[in-house]
């Protein structure tokens, strides 16, 4: 793909405007960093910058985090908040220079195998304000389960993004494998989970990204948690013969064994991590 | 494929710009003359292109020049001269931080922008930030001391 012309709209009308007079000869742009991993072709296409958009910035309200989809990555790194813990993703994003240019709604509306937000929302459970020609919403797993982009059609764009708080008795964890510092993610783990007052598991997501082409629930893993006390949580007896099933896409010259077993070892990791927060040991 | 004009702040002079709407911003910056800004990976991974926009580091090889329309941009050759450094620029000298130099522009950019978000930044804030900045002749440690000499001066 080539930009052959540009355009910076002030409202997000003229944006749509714009999208739908081009049609599939136009596409939203937002921090720009994802253009490089797109197929090289010669078909040329104006490029919408929606990067003047109100669409910026974190909002807490009625137990919940509102979130611009043009808010960058490194505002999600350093904003503080009670039970807020999408800094604990942005924090692994690439670098410095790449968190002040990308956003989170850049983020999820491709997803590439090694995207880090689509896991971790995936697992939180978060709902994507859409607006076309009204808005709408769509959760998570019906958001990731294909391609996102196909859902951004016709000047549909991602407004924002809802989350919960992870406050008493809930938890949240996220590990990225990479081989190196900075490196592309050979592997995403995100988990949360909440408790009622008596410490028995309500709800809880896990879910696996990066040797995947989308992010995928362990939701036979998930049954077997729930109804559970944390406190008699035997993560021994846990059953993971769902990952022997996944279809794996392992990358960086791992082999599918190797992964399947990092899947395993991760992902009782990562549990322990958000079933510590959520019994109250290390929350933040 | 046509031309366009857009204005951007460099070093705190307004400038107008005739541009491509393909060029990234490295290509105008260095076509104009602020051939400071290194083209290094090309691909948003060493750093040596880093300027600021708006205060804030950011790759000019990854970033289109359209999108910095109507913004603040910082080069290096806004910061110190040979005859009055920076004060970051004094300290990697001092500590003998530099050798071949060509990821220098980028680092000194980059630490910049920290010392102004926070003065007294610890070890583990300055490797965060400059986490975007490859260096391949030091080894980093004595940049690391150059940086953190610089915030022991500002404590």
């Amino acid at each position: 793909m080539k930009i052959s012309d540009f355009t910076l709209p002030s409202c997000v009308e003229e944006a749509q405007a714009c999208m739908k007079s081009a049609g599939d000869s136009a596409f939203f742009l937002a921090g720009g960093t994802s253009i490089r991993f797109l197929k090289e072709t010669a078909e040329e296409k104006v490029a919408i910058d929606v990067s003047k958009l109100p669409f910026v910035g974190i909002v807490n309200e009625d137990s919940a985090y509102e979130i611009g989809s043009l808010t960058r990555i490194n505002d999600l790194m350093k904003y503080k908040g009670e039970g807020w813990v999408l800094d604990r993703v942005a924090k692994l994003v690439a670098t410095q220079q790449i968190r002040n240019m990308s956003t989170v709604g850049g983020n999820i509306a491709r997803i590439f195998y090694w995207s880090d937000f689509p896991v971790a929302l995936m697992a939180l459970d978060a709902e994507i304000s859409i607006k076309g020609n009204e808005w709408f919403t769509v959760d998570a797993d019906t958001y990731f389960d294909k391609q996102p982009i196909q859902k951004l059609i016709n000047g549909n764009i991602i407004g924002f993004i809802e989350i919960p708080e992870i406050t008493k008795g809930k938890g949240f964890a996220y590990h990225k494998e990479t081989r190196t510092y900075s490196a592309f993610s050979t592997l995403n783990v995100a988990v949360y989970v909440s408790s009622d007052d008596d410490g028995v598991i309500e709800n809880v997501r896990i879910v696996i990204g990066a040797c995947t082409p989308f992010p995928v629930r362990l939701k036979n893993v998930e049954t077997q948690l729930i109804g559970k006390k944390i406190s008699e949580l035997n993560f021994d007896k846990l059953s993971l013969t769902e990952v022997e099933k996944m279809s794996i896409v392992p990358k960086e010259g791992m082999t599918k064994i190797y992964c399947r077993h990092l899947v395993k070892t991760k992902v009782k990791d990562v549990l322990l991590q958000a079933v510590a927060e959520a019994k109250g040991d290390c929350h933040e | 494929m046509n031309k366009k004009l857009i204005n951007l702040v460099v070093n705190g002079e307004e400038k107008e710009f005739s541009i491509l709407p393909n060029e990234k911003l490295l290509e105008v910056l260095r076509r104009e003359g602020y051939k400071g800004t290194k083209f290094g990976c090309g691909e948003g991974s060493c750093g040596s292109c880093t300027i600021l926009l708006e205060g804030k580091p950011v790759y000019s090889c990854t970033m289109f020049a359209f999108q910095a329309a109507g913004k603040k941009i910082e080069t290096i050759e806004g910061v110190g001269t040979a005859k009055n450094p920076h004060v970051i620029q004094r300290a990697l000298i001092d500590q003998g931080a530099v050798q071949c130099g060509f990821c220098m522009p980028g680092i000194i950019l980059s630490a910049k922008s920290m010392f102004e978000e926070n003065s007294d930044p610890d070890e583990e804030y300055i490797r965060t930030h400059m986490d975007g900045n490859l260096c391949r002749c030091t080894g980093y440690e004595k940049i690391l001391t150059a940086l953190e000499n610089v915030a022991a001066v500002n404590k």
